[in-house]
């Protein structure tokens, strides 16, 4: 996929992953990682974006003699996620003009 | 912590409640006569006071 | 590359670009993934070896919000200044009374831990010395002996559970202390903004 896309996707992905239930950093990348490849090194960035704009919450659990730090989803990143859902009306629109645009040859 | 927090809780309660029932039998065993500690109560070792 | 000498480069290369709390975060961030890793059943060295390098760690965190404190300058124009410098005896006095105020307060709540703290430290050494003492005690009476013994035993678990409670009460006030300060400095000083280098 092409990098822009994925960048613009990417934050409402992990968002959506959040609504599932709560995760730590190696469960997220693994599971975003099974659609959308990803390192480790562009999901902090991202994660810590998205926990400086209030929607996402950390957390430290205890697994097995470690402290485990568990990533949340807040009522901000659920406005967030419903926005995007929101928007695809509009996503779909520029999906169809583009699709013309190369079908008129 | 290896001596646990309960551990030391239970154990301060035991203490207490043991160091009850004992001072308890002291008092009983002098007959609950306060009187009878008052000698000797300004021995420096002797801590209970009734003054 | 191993797991300590991946943590520790990162944590040297790091401490140049950003805070101390952060690198301490991103580092715990990469030690965690190296552990999972290695949970799956990786060996240490494939593991590290899955992650970027130190370096172009450092290149991706450009986009990461980092805290930066902004004094927010603001414009001074002259004539503030001299409302400013007349009116110190005004605000001046209000601000030192804010602040004794401010004081008292956490004298006061501090008041409650140091409360439990005497009665601990009375408990113990109360109860101890009663203890340690009973046998003598015994010669002016078994009675008098055994009323020693006991009332010092129970001094001392009495102790020890104030002591536990004055531990547990200091460690949730000074937390809240520090909190409060920052919260406190927060508003008068610095408007700190997360920015996005």
């Amino acid at each position: 996929m092409d990098t822009q896309l994925k960048k613009g996707l990417i934050e409402y992905y992990i968002l959506a992953n959040l609504k599932y239930g709560d995760s730590y950093g190696y469960e997220i990348v693994k599971t975003i990682s099974a659609h959308m490849p990803i390192t480790e090194s562009t999901l902090y960035p991202i994660l810590k974006r998205l926990e400086s704009q209030g929607k996402v919450s950390t957390f430290s659990s205890a697994y097995n003699g470690r402290l485990r730090k568990y990533y949340k989803l807040e009522s901000e990143g659920l406005d967030s996620i419903k926005s995007f859902l929101g928007s695809w009306e509009k996503v779909e629109a520029i999906h169809d003009y583009i699709k013309r645009s190369v079908e008129n040859e | 912590m290896k001596i646990g927090k309960r551990f030391l809780i239970k154990l301060s309660l035991t203490f207490m409640l043991v160091g009850a029932i004992v001072s308890f039998i002291g008092f009983a065993s002098s007959g609950f006569d306060i009187d009878q500690y008052a000698e000797n109560q300004h021995h420096w070792y002797r801590v209970v006071h009734f003054e | 590359m191993n797991r300590i000498e991946f943590i520790k480069t990162l944590s040297s290369k790091l401490s140049y670009v950003m805070k101390p709390e952060e690198v301490r975060e991103l580092v715990d961030y990469y030690d965690e993934m190296i552990l999972d890793l290695m949970e799956e059943g990786m060996s240490e060295e494939k593991a590290v070896s899955q992650l970027d390098s130190p370096e172009s760690i450092i290149e991706s965190i450009k986009g990461t919000p980092l805290e930066f404190k902004f004094p927010i300058r603001k414009k001074v124009s002259p004539l503030w200044m001299v409302l400013l410098i007349a009116g110190f005896p005004l605000w001046g006095s209000l601000a030192l009374a804010g602040i004794m105020i401010v004081m008292s307060i956490y004298i006061l709540i501090w008041c409650i831990p140091f409360l439990a703290g005497s009665l601990a430290f009375a408990g113990v050494l109360g109860g101890l010395v009663s203890v340690v003492l009973s046998p003598l005690a015994t010669f002016d009476g078994l009675h008098i002996g055994l009323t020693q013994f006991g009332i010092g035993l129970f001094l001392f678990g009495a102790g020890i559970l104030f002591t536990m409670l004055t531990l547990s009460m200091s460690k949730t006030f000074i937390a809240y202390s520090q909190s409060m300060t920052n919260k406190i400095k927060k508003i008068l000083f610095n408007q700190r903004s997360v920015v996005s280098i």
